[in-house]
C-alpha cells in the first residue's frame, strides 16, 4: 500500500508506505497490530515463536481476569486480513527512512524483504532466574517463579504435597512493581488451591503501579505472612531447606523450614532489543531498554522518527501499560504516515551537494538516523528534527539548518556583539528547548538580567559552532555564554555533550590566541528555571565587570 | 486525520489535560480546554528542576514545554476560571460551563498594578510566561473579601483603569463529541496528621511547598529564616498507605520527588545531611536501580515512620521515632522537616461523577479502567479519564495516560461518525 502526498510549493511529493512492521509475539505486539489494522494500516507481525498463541508470554503478570479478552484478541489478529503474521521470524536487516523503510526478515532459513512506513518494536521481557545470586541450586524444593507458574498451570500433584511455601524476592535485584505483582499473584493462586502456609521474605514492597496497593491488601487478608527485611535471609539447602532471619516486627530470630522455596526472577529488557537497536540505529537507554531515559522521549518515542518502542521494549511496564503503549504507537504511526504529514517541515537541514565530500560525519552524529547517501549525503525531511548537530560538525560546512544558517547566525552575532551597551556585552547562545524559555521566564518574573545581555536563539546548544563563539569575540563581545539543558535532558539525545565539548575547544583556542578563556562560559539550565537563568547571567556579568575594572 | 471536524471537551488544564488537548489538536480535532483556576499548568507547572550534575528525570520541565505548545495551538480554545455545570446528550454532548469573571482589563498595565499592590497579594501572576493572561486576581482575596465587587473596588482604587466592569458569572454551552476528564488531584492536607505540627511549627513543610520554593528560588530553604538547612529530614507516606485515614493507596510519586529533591539540595550543598523515614522505597523508572544505589550512599534511610514532631529552639524540629532494630524511642532535631504528602482525590470528583454519570472507585478517584485493559475508558461511551483523576501518577505516567485517552477518544470519534 502506498499513499501519495502532493507537496505544496515548499515541499516535494513523498510517497509513504502505509504498511507497518511490528516486532514481537506477546500481547503488546498483538494489541499493537490490532490497533494499527483498525486505523487502516497493513501490518507485518514478526515474532520468533512457533505460532501466535494464547496465552502469549505477557509482561509476566498473569493475565487473570483478562483471559477471555486476550484470547479473543489473539483470535481476532490471526483472522485479520490486514495483518500478516511471520512466525519464527527475526529482523535481519533494515535500511531507509520513515515512510520508506526496507526491512529484511529472517524467517526460518529464508529472507523476506518488505517495505514499511514505520516500525513498532514490542517484544516481551526475558525472565532470568536469580537463584545463583542467593548461592542456591535449583532442586525439587527450590524452584524459580517460572517453574511455579508451570506447576500451577498444570495443577502439578507435587504442589499438593507442599504444606508450606516460602518466597524470597528483592534481595538479588532492586525490585520492581512487576516483581511484586508477580509474587502477590502467585501467593494468591497458591492460597486459592488449598490450605498452605505461605511466607514472603522480601526487600521492598514496590506498590507504585495501578491497582497494586489493592492487590497487596487482598493478598495480606488471605493470610500469607510477609517479612520485610533490609538484609537477605540466610538460606541453607543442606541437610534440610531452611531460612534464618530476624523478624523486624517481633524483633527475634526466625527459622523457617518450608517444603518449597520459590526464588525471584528478574524481568530483563528483551534480549531482542540489542540486535534491534543495532539494526535500526537506535540509541538504547539504561538496562537494555530501547528508549533513552530522557523525559522528552515521552510515551513510545525513540531517537528515530517512524520507529517506536512499546511496552517491555522501553521500560518496566505491565500489561495494561503495554496496551496503552500499543494504542499510542498506533496513533504515533498515524501521525507520520497519514495524509498531509509527508510535507517537508519548514525547518530542516539541507546539504550543499557541491560542498559535500561524503565523509559521513553527519551520518555518524545524527541522533535521529536521518542521514543516508547516494553519491552525496542526503537528509530525510521526515526524519530530520532540525537540531543542527550535523551542520555544526560538518567539516566542509556543507549543511545549513533552515532559519539557522551560518550566514543568518553571523548577522545575528554581529548585531548582538556590536550593540553599544555600557555594560559588558554578553552574547548568549540559548537552546530553544531549555535556556531560551528559562530566559523568557526570568524576564517575565522580573529576575535581574545584565544590561548588556544579548540572547541568540539556537535550535539546540549542539548547533553552536566554535566559529560562532570566536566570531562573537571578534565582533566585540565582552563575554560569550552557551547555555544548554542538563545531561540526560537533551531533546536531541546528546546535543548538550557536543556543546560542552565545543566550548572546551573554544576556550583552548582563546587561550592560544591570548584571550582570557574566562570570558567564555558554558551553563546548564532547565526550561522552567528562570531564577537559575538569572543567577547564571548575573554571575557572568559580575565576572566581566570585575575583569574590566582590573 | 482522524479527528477533523470534531470537537472534544477536556476538563482540567494540568499536565494530563494539556497533553490530551495537544495530541487531539495534532490530529485535527478542535478542543475546548476548561480550567477551574486562573492559570493552566496544574500542579506540575509549580515544580522546580531537580537536576544536579545531570537531569533527574522528574519531568517538571516538560510541563513548561507542553504548556507552550498548547498556548501556540490555534485548535485549542482555553476557558479559564471555568467549571462544568452540567452535561446533556448521549454520544454527542452539550456541556454547560460556568465561568467566573476575569475582573481585570487586559489592556491595562497589569505589571505595574502587580508591583503597586505588593505582588502576589491583590493581583497574582502565573508560574510561567506561557500562562496567558499572566496576571489574575488573587482567588484567596476573593474569598477573603467576600466577593468580586469588593475586590473590583480594591483593584480600581489601587490601579485606576485596571478593574473590568463586568463582574458577573457567565454560562456557556459547548458542543462536545467526546469528553476527557483530567481534573487532577488534591495534595494531601498535612494538617490531618496533627502530631507532625504542620501549620504550627514553622520549619515543618510539605513536599509541594518545597517544590514551589525550588521553582521560585532554585533552592531548598527554611521558611523561618530563608536559610538553606544543614540537616533535613523527609517523612514518607504522609497521607498515603494510611488505613486509619482511609487512604490505603500508595501515591506513587513521593519517594521519587523526595529523593530527587534531597539529591538536588545536596548537589548545591554537599555538606547537607538528609534523613529519609520510609516504609518501602518505590521505584521511579528505568534508571532507578542506579539512582537508588547512589541515594543509599548519600542519604540516611530509616525504615520507620515517625509519630511526633516538636518545635525546638533556633527553628529546629525534633522528630521522634522508634528504632527499627530495638524499638527504642529515638529523638533527633533537624533544621527542616519535609512531609512527603501524597496524592488524594480531587474534592470535585463526587460532583463531576454525578454530572457525568461515571462512577468513582472505593478511594474516590474515577474508576476508569480499574481492572480493565483499556485504562482510559469509562462505563459511559464518549467519556474518558486521563491522569491523576483516575489515581496517583507521575508526570510521565500522566502524559502516557493522557495520550491513551486521546487515542481512545479519536477511535471513538471515528466510530461514532
Amino acid at each position: 500500500m502506498t499513499r501519495e502526498t502532493v507537496g505544496t510549493a515548499s515541499t516535494k511529493t513523498i510517497s509513504l508506505s502505509t504498511d507497518v512492521l511490528v516486532l514481537g509475539g506477546g500481547y503488546t505486539a498483538i494489541k499493537c497490530a490490532a490497533a494499527l489494522s483498525k486505523r487502516g494500516f497493513g501490518v507485518f507481525l514478526a515474532h520468533p515463536g512457533e505460532d501466535l498463541v494464547h496465552p502469549a508470554g505477557p509482561a509476566g503478570a498473569p493475565a487473570g481476569d483478562w483471559e477471555p479478552e486476550l484470547a479473543e484478541l489473539v483470535d481476532h489478529v490471526r483472522q485479520d486480513k490486514n495483518i500478516i503474521v511471520f512466525d519464527r521470524a527475526r529482523l535481519k536487516k533494515a535500511a531507509g527512512m520513515p515512510g520508506d523503510f526496507s526491512v529484511t526478515l529472517r524467517k526460518g532459513d529464508a529472507d523476506v524483504v518488505r517495505t514499511v512506513g514505520a516500525v513498532v518494536v514490542a517484544p516481551e521481557f526475558d525472565k532470568k532466574s536469580l537463584h545463583e545470586k542467593y548461592g542456591l541450586s535449583l532442586s525439587d524444593n527450590v524452584v524459580t517463579q517460572s517453574t511455579l507458574d508451570a506447576m500451577l498451570e498444570a495443577d502439578d500433584p507435587v504442589l499438593s504435597g507442599k504444606g508450606s511455601v516460602a518466597f524470597v524476592a528483592g534481595f538479588a535485584q532492586e525490585g520492581t512493581t512487576l516483581l511484586v505483582e508477580r509474587v502477590l499473584t502467585q501467593v494468591r493462586r497458591l492460597k486459592k488451591r488449598r490450605s498452605v502456609d505461605v511466607y514472603v521474605i522480601i526487600g521492598n514492597i514496590n506498590l507504585a503501579a495501578e491497582g497494586l496497593d489493592r492487590l497487596y491488601a487482598m493478598a495480606r487478608e488471605e493470610g500469607a505472612l510477609y517479612f520485610k527485611l533490609n538484609e537477605p535471609p540466610e538460606i541453607s539447602q543442606d541437610p534440610v531447606l531452611s531460612l534464618v532471619f530476624r523478624d523486624p516486627v517481633l524483633r527475634r530470630k526466625m527459622l523457617l523450614e518450608p517444603d518449597l522455596l520459590v526464588v525471584e526472577e528478574q524481568f530483563a529488557a528483551p534480549e531482542q532489543n540489542r540486535s534491534v537497536a543495532r539494526l535500526l540505529l537506535l540509541k538504547a537507554g539504561p538496562s537494555g531498554f530501547l528508549q533513552p531515559d530522557n523525559v522528552h522521549f515521552s510515551s513510545v518515542r525513540t531517537t528515530r522518527e517512524g520507529i517506536f518502542a512499546a511496552g517491555p521494549a522501553r521500560g518496566y511496564l505491565d500489561l495494561p501499560q503495554g496496551f496503552m503503549d500499543a494504542e499510542n504507537a498506533a496513533m504515533a504511526v498515524e501521525d507520520i504516515l497519514d495524509e498531509g504529514k509527508a510535507e517537508v517541515p519548514a525547518q530542516t537541514a539541507e546539504v550543499d551537494r557541491d560542498k559535500c565530500a561524503i565523509c559521513l560525519t553527519c551520518f555518524r552524529v545524527c541522533p535521529h538516523g536521518a542521514v543516508s547517501w547516494d553519491d552525496k549525503a542526503k537528509i530525510s525531511p521526515l526524519a530530520c528534527q532540525a537540531c543542527g548537530l550535523c551542520a555544526s560538525e560538518c567539516p566542509q560546512e556543507a549543511i545549513q539548518v533552515h532559519g539557522f544558517s551560518d550566514r543568518e547566525l553571523e548577522g545575528r552575532i554581529a548585531g548582538a556583539a556590536k550593540d553599544g551597551a555600557e555594560a559588558p556585552t554578553i552574547v548568549a547562545f540559548l537552546c530553544k528547548n531549555s535556556a531560551w524559555p528559562a530566559w523568557e521566564a526570568a524576564r517575565a518574573m522580573d529576575h535581574p538580567l545584565p544590561g548588556g545581555f544579548k540572547p541568540i536563539l539556537v535550535p539546540c546548544a549542539g548547533e553552536v559552532d566554535v566559529d560562532y563563539i570566536l566570531d562573537a569575540f571578534v565582533q566585540g563581545a565582552d563575554g560569550v555564554l552557551a547555555a544548554a539543558c542538563h545531561a540526560g535532558n537533551c531533546r536531541f539525545h546528546q546535543g548538550n555533550r557536543y556543546a560542552a565539548r565545543r566550548v572546551d575547544n573554544a576556550k583552548r583556542l582563546l587561550s592560544e590566541a591570548g584571550i582570557d578563556p574566562q570570558r567564555l562560559a558554558f551553563a546548564r539550565v532547565a526550561a522552567n528555571m528562570g531564577v537559575e537563568f538569572s543567577r547564571i547571567a548575573m554571575q557572568m556579568h559580575e565576572r566581566l565587570e570585575k575583569r574590566k575594572k582590573t | 486525520m482522524s479527528g477533523h471536524g470534531k470537537r472534544v471537551l477536556v476538563l482540567g488544564g494540568g499536565i494530563a489535560g494539556l497533553y490530551a488537548a495537544k495530541v487531539l489538536a495534532g490530529h485535527g480535532t478542535a478542543v475546548d480546554l476548561v480550567e477551574k483556576s486562573g492559570f493552566l499548568g496544574g500542579h506540575g507547572l509549580q515544580y522546580g528542576c531537580k537536576a544536579g550534575a545531570a537531569c533527574e528525570k522528574c519531568g517538571a520541565c516538560t510541563v513548561e514545554q507542553i504548556l507552550a505548545d498548547v498556548a501556540a495551538e490555534p485548535r485549542i480554545t482555553v476557558h479559564l476560571r471555568a467549571e462544568l455545570a452540567g452535561v446533556e446528550g448521549n454520544g454527542r454532548f452539550s456541556a454547560t460551563i460556568r465561568q467566573r469573571p476575569r475582573l481585570l482589563h487586559d489592556d491595562a498595565d497589569l505589571a505595574a498594578c502587580y508591583k503597586k499592590t505588593g505582588g502576589q497579594r491583590l493581583v497574582v501572576r502565573g508560574w510561567s510566561p506561557n500562562n496567558r493572561p499572566f496576571y489574575a486576581v488573587n482567588p484567596g482575596k476573593l474569598s477573603e473579601e467576600g466577593g468580586a465587587e469588593k475586590v473590583l473596588g480594591l483593584v480600581e482604587q489601587a490601579c485606576p483603569g485596571a478593574a473590568a466592569v463586568d463582574g458577573e458569572e457567565a454560562e456557556k454551552t459547548l458542543p462536545a463529541d467526546a469528553i476527557i476528564v483530567a481534573t487532577g488531584f488534591a495534595p494531601f492536607d498535612a494538617c490531618k496528621k496533627p502530631t507532625y505540627g504542620y501549620g504550627k511549627i514553622p520549619n515543618v513543610v510539605t513536599g509541594l511547598e518545597v517544590e514551589r520554593g525550588l521553582r521560585a528560588e532554585g533552592r531548598v530553604l527554611r521558611p523561618s529564616d530563608g536559610e538553606p538547612p544543614k540537616k533535613a529530614a523527609f517523612i514518607q507516606c504522609v497521607g498515603s498507605r494510611d488505613i486509619a485515614l482511609g487512604n490505603p493507596w500508595c501515591s506513587r510519586v513521593c519517594c521519587a520527588y523526595a529523593l530527587r529533591i534531597a539529591q538536588a539540595a545536596r548537589y548545591k550543598d554537599p555538606e547537607l545531611s538528609v534523613t529519609v523515614f520510609y516504609m518501602d522505597i518505590q521505584s521511579t523508572g528505568k534508571s532507578f536501580p542506579a539512582f537508588y544505589e547512589q541515594c543509599k550512599k548519600d542519604l540516611r534511610f530509616v525504615r520507620n515512620i515517625p509519630v511526633d514532631a516538636f518545635p525546638e529552639q533556633g527553628g529546629r524540629v525534633r522528630v521522634a521515632w522508634s528504632h527499627p532494630k530495638t524499638g527504642a524511642r529515638v529523638e533527633e532535631a533537624f533544621d527542616l522537616l519535609v512531609l512527603s504528602i501524597g496524592i488524594t482525590p480531587n474534592p470535585d470528583n463526587a460532583g463531576l461523577s454525578r454530572a457525568l454519570f461515571i462512577p468513582l472507585d472505593a478511594d474516590g478517584f474515577f474508576a476508569a479502567g480499574d481492572g480493565e485493559l483499556e485504562r482510559a475508558a469509562t462505563i459511559r461511551p464518549g467519556v474518558f479519564v486521563a491522569g491523576t483523576a483516575a489515581g496517583p501518577k507521575s508526570i510521565p505516567a500522566s502524559m502516557a495516560h493522557a495520550a491513551a485517552a486521546a487515542a481512545e477518544a479519536l477511535e471513538y470519534l471515528k466510530e461514532a461518525s
